[in-house]
Parts: C-alpha cells; sequence; structure tokens
C-alpha cells in the first residue's frame, strides 16, 4: 500500500511534465480516491483492484487527451477515474463489512459449539 | 452483490436500442442502456432503503448522462457521462450491502451478546444450584457428625455402664468365663417360693445383666432356668422353664432384642452344689445367663430334645453330668431330663418340703 500511495503522486507528477497540464482539481479529486481505496484494501479484493487497475488507466487517457488539447473530454476521462476508484473503495469497504459480519456468525456457533460441549460430555 | 441481473437484461436493452435507430430517433448508446439498467437496479431495489445518499448521486449522474444524450446523441460526452453513471449506481448498490452487512454484523453482535449473557446466566444459575447443594450437604455433614458424636457419646457411656455392670457381677462371684462363652449364675431369693414371679432383688440384678449385656449387642444368649432336687422331677422341669421364661421376659423389656434371647428349663440337672443341705440347694435354685460366642452353634438350647445339653460341664449322657460343677460328694446329682425351649408354663410345682425355698 505504501509503494502505490508515493506511486500515486507520481501518477500526475509525469502528467505535469508533458506540456498540456490536467486539471489540477480533478486530478488531486482522483488522487484522493485512489489513496482513500487503497487504504480500505481495494489492493486486495479482486473486483476493487480491477476497478483501481481501470482508474489508473483512465488517468492515463485524461493526459493523453490533456496533452492533445481535448480538455474537456480529459476532465471526464479524470472524472471516469474518480468513480472508478470510488467504486474500488466502496467495494472494499462493503467486502470487509461482509467478511466482519460472517466472523460475527462464526464467532457465534463457535459459542454455541462451546455451549454444548459440557452437556455433551456431562452425558 | 444485488447487480447478477444486469447482464441478463443487456443483450434485451441493446436490441431496444437498435430498434429505436431504425426508427430514426437518436439511439442512446450501449454505455447509456447499461447505465439506465443499473441506475433501475439501483433505484428500485434495496440501495433505495439502505442507501438513499447512493441512488441521489446516482440518479443526477443519470440526468447528465441523459442531457448529454438529448445534446450530443452518441458522443463520447455521452458515453463517458453514461459511464460514470453507471459506477454511481454501482456505488450505490454496492453501498447498500455495506449497510446491509453492517445490519446483519450489529444483529450478529446482539445475538452473540445475548447468548453470551444466558450462558453466564446458566451458569451463575448452576454455581448457584452447587453452592446450595455444597451448604446442603455441609449442614447434612455437620449433622451427621454430631449425631455421630452422640452415639459415640452413647456407646461410651453404655461400655462403661456395662463394665460396671460386669464388674458388679464379678464382684458377687456370678460372672465366670467359659471356652469363649460369659455365664452370669443368679441365685437366692429370685423367686416367690414355687412360682415364677421375680422378686424385687431379682429385678435389680437382672438390671445389672442387662447393662453388662449391651456390651455384647450381636451375641445371642441363652437363659437357663434350675431347681434343686426337692419335689417332683416333671414338675421342677416344668417350674424351671417358667423361671427361664420369666427372666427372658424382664431382659426384653429392660432392653435386650427378643431375637437374641432364648429360655431353657434344666429342671434339677447341674447342681453346683450339694442338695442334702440347705445352702447347697439354694445355690442350685438358680438361672444362668450365658452369652454364647457369636454364630455359636453349641448352646444347649440349641440341641434338638433329647440330645445332651450344650454346657459342656453338664453333657453327658452316662449320668456323670455336673461333676464339673456338682460340689464334690454330692450324691444328688441326677440325669437331666429332656429341655424343653420356651414353652408354655407348666402346672405350678408343688410347695417344698421343710420350707425350702425354691
Amino acid at each position: 500500500m505504501r509503494a502505490f500511495e508515493i506511486g500515486i503522486p507520481a501518477l500526475f507528477a509525469l502528467a505535469a511534465c508533458g506540456g498540456a497540464e490536467l486539471n489540477q482539481t480533478r486530478a488531486t479529486n482522483v488522487q484522493a480516491s485512489l489513496i482513500a481505496a487503497e487504504q480500505v484494501g481495494a489492493n486486495n479484493q479482486p473486483k476493487a483492484a480491477l476497478h483501481l487497475q481501470l482508474a489508473k488507466e483512465q488517468i492515463e487517457s485524461a493526459k493523453r487527451l490533456a496533452a492533445d488539447g481535448d480538455q474537456v473530454n480529459s476532465d471526464l476521462m479524470l472524472e471516469r477515474a474518480k468513480a472508478d476508484a470510488e467504486l474500488a473503495m466502496q467495494l472494499a469497504r462493503t467486502e470487509q463489512e461482509e467478511q466482519n459480519a460472517r466472523q460475527a456468525w462464526d464467532k457465534i456457533r463457535e459459542l454455541k459449539q462451546e455451549q454444548e460441549k459440557p452437556r455433551q460430555s456431562g452425558g | 452483490m444485488l447487480n447478477t441481473r444486469r447482464t441478463l437484461y443487456f443483450p434485451g436493452l441493446v436490441a431496444l436500442a437498435l430498434g429505436a435507430a431504425c426508427g430514426g430517433a437518436a439511439a442512446p448508446s450501449t454505455e447509456l442502456l447499461t447505465a439506465r439498467h443499473a441506475y433501475d437496479e439501483a433505484r428500485n431495489g434495496e440501495a433505495a432503503r439502505l442507501n438513499p445518499t447512493g441512488v441521489h448521486e446516482a440518479a443526477k449522474a443519470m440526468q447528465a448522462a441523459e442531457a448529454a444524450h438529448k445534446d450530443d446523441a452518441g458522443s463520447q460526452r455521452e458515453k463517458n457521462s453514461a459511464y460514470i453513471a453507471l459506477r454511481k449506481s454501482e456505488i450505490a448498490i454496492a453501498g447498500a450491502s455495506e449497510a446491509l452487512a453492517k445490519q446483519e454484523q450489529q444483529r450478529a453482535d446482539a445475538t452473540y451478546k445475548a447468548q453470551l449473557e444466558q450462558h453466564s446466566q446458566q451458569a451463575e444459575q448452576q454455581r448457584s444450584q452447587y453452592a446450595q447443594q455444597l451448604t446442603q450437604t455441609e449442614v447434612q455433614l455437620q449433622q451427621n457428625s454430631q449425631a455421630l458424636q452422640q452415639r459415640q457419646q452413647e456407646l461410651q457411656e453404655a461400655k462403661a455402664e456395662a463394665d460396671k455392670a460386669q464388674a458388679e457381677l464379678r464382684n458377687a462371684d456370678a460372672l465366670r468365663e467359659e471356652e469363649g462363652r460369659m455365664i452370669i449364675s443368679l441365685s437366692g431369693v429370685l423367686f416367690e417360693s414355687g412360682g415364677n414371679s421375680l422378686s424385687k432383688l431379682a429385678e435389680r440384678r437382672l438390671d445389672t445383666v442387662a447393662h453388662a449385656l449391651a456390651a455384647y449387642p450381636d451375641r445371642p444368649i441363652v437363659v437357663e432356668g434350675y431347681t434343686d432336687s426337692q419335689g417332683n422331677e416333671d414338675k421342677n422341669q416344668q417350674l424351671s422353664q417358667r423361671r427361664a421364661d420369666a427372666v427372658r421376659e424382664y431382659l426384653q423389656q429392660r432392653g435386650v432384642d427378643p431375637e437374641r434371647l432364648r429360655a431353657v428349663g434344666k429342671g434339677e440337672a447341674n447342681p453346683v452344689a450339694s442338695n442334702d443341705t440347705a445352702e447347697g440347694r439354694a445355690s442350685n435354685r438358680r438361672v444362668e445367663i450365658i452369652v454364647d460366642r457369636v454364630n455359636d452353634t453349641r448352646s444347649s438350647s440349641n440341641s434338638p430334645p433329647g440330645a445332651s445339653s450344650a454346657a459342656p460341664a453338664s453333657s453327658g449322657a452316662d449320668g456323670a453330668r455336673g461333676t464339673s460343677r456338682a460340689a464334690p460328694g454330692s450324691t444328688t446329682a441326677r440325669p437331666a431330663p429332656e429341655h424343653s425351649v420356651s414353652r408354655a408354663p407348666a402346672a405350678e410345682e408343688p410347695a417344698p418340703s421343710a420350707g425350702v425355698a425354691r
């Protein structure tokens, strides 16, 4: 995660070197969303990781569009990247909550088994 | 996840889009159709209830996509806006799933807590039950211990009393031991003349005997009655039986277990002194209380009718009975008649001649 957090600003820094610049406000928003998704473990969940990858690809597309002078579509591409980053984050959070719920029910099953042990051994 | 149906509807939506294109109207892009479907799923599904904010965000994105389609159908702007709307709907649906999972977790946590509490209550209840049982057991133990102490004290007292009674009997030369059997011999004025009613003296001495017998709670006891040789032999036999019965009954009244007691009339048999003198006859008129060994089957009272007496010193069918106990030089010893055990009282013996008390 740490490596990716370092990599995300670099992703945007490269764009700055290319002549035409990305919309800084939008780029900052996308950057924040990507970092947030990383922090909730999006890389560890396949579907979320896929959307992270899509977001990164769309940033690259946005940079190319900006370089070509198509600022409107570059901005839209950044919006798409942001949406994918947000979805990655949401998917990671959902997965985490579902896992927590499963563990909570597992804990109940274990408790029930423990409670039944003395009765069985007690005969 | 809640968006699994999307792929099933997708070909149909594409077909609709193509149909619209053939009709001349601007056809929505595939991206827009997909976004519309996802949005429908979000606003009509659980997301509307569980994640209204997310659905609202999706609705705004959808409006932007529809506006782009209206302004410039098929344009890149429409596709990008539709793409964003699709993601917003997916975010709304995933957010609803997250809320649902949170609810599940809360429900599980509450269930866990309730079960833990129930388990704790059961454990407490069981602990309380065990503590109560322990208290009851302790009380019972204490009661038993007290009862045991009391019983031990009673036994000690009884033993002391028995020892004292035995000592008294020994001092009066009334107690002797033969082959492990204890024999208590009572003579003197024990009965009314010719009858079987116990005198006050006899009762006092039998009280002492009863105390002495308490030291042998598991041993059989035989009461043997004897007369002197004055008068009719058969009558004497019957009288000795009645007197033995009277002693047995009195001992019973003094707490001696009736199961252990038997009475045997011996008549004139086994004289311990000469019947020629008044003193000797007085000694022969006696009651002997024999405390047998445990499981002793050689007692005279166990012998069948006609068998020899169990008393070793008095046995023998040759007429030599009483040789070990009769006074030297006695000429009055006669063969013992058959002994009966606890039989019904017989006719009164005639009053002894010459005023000899029997």
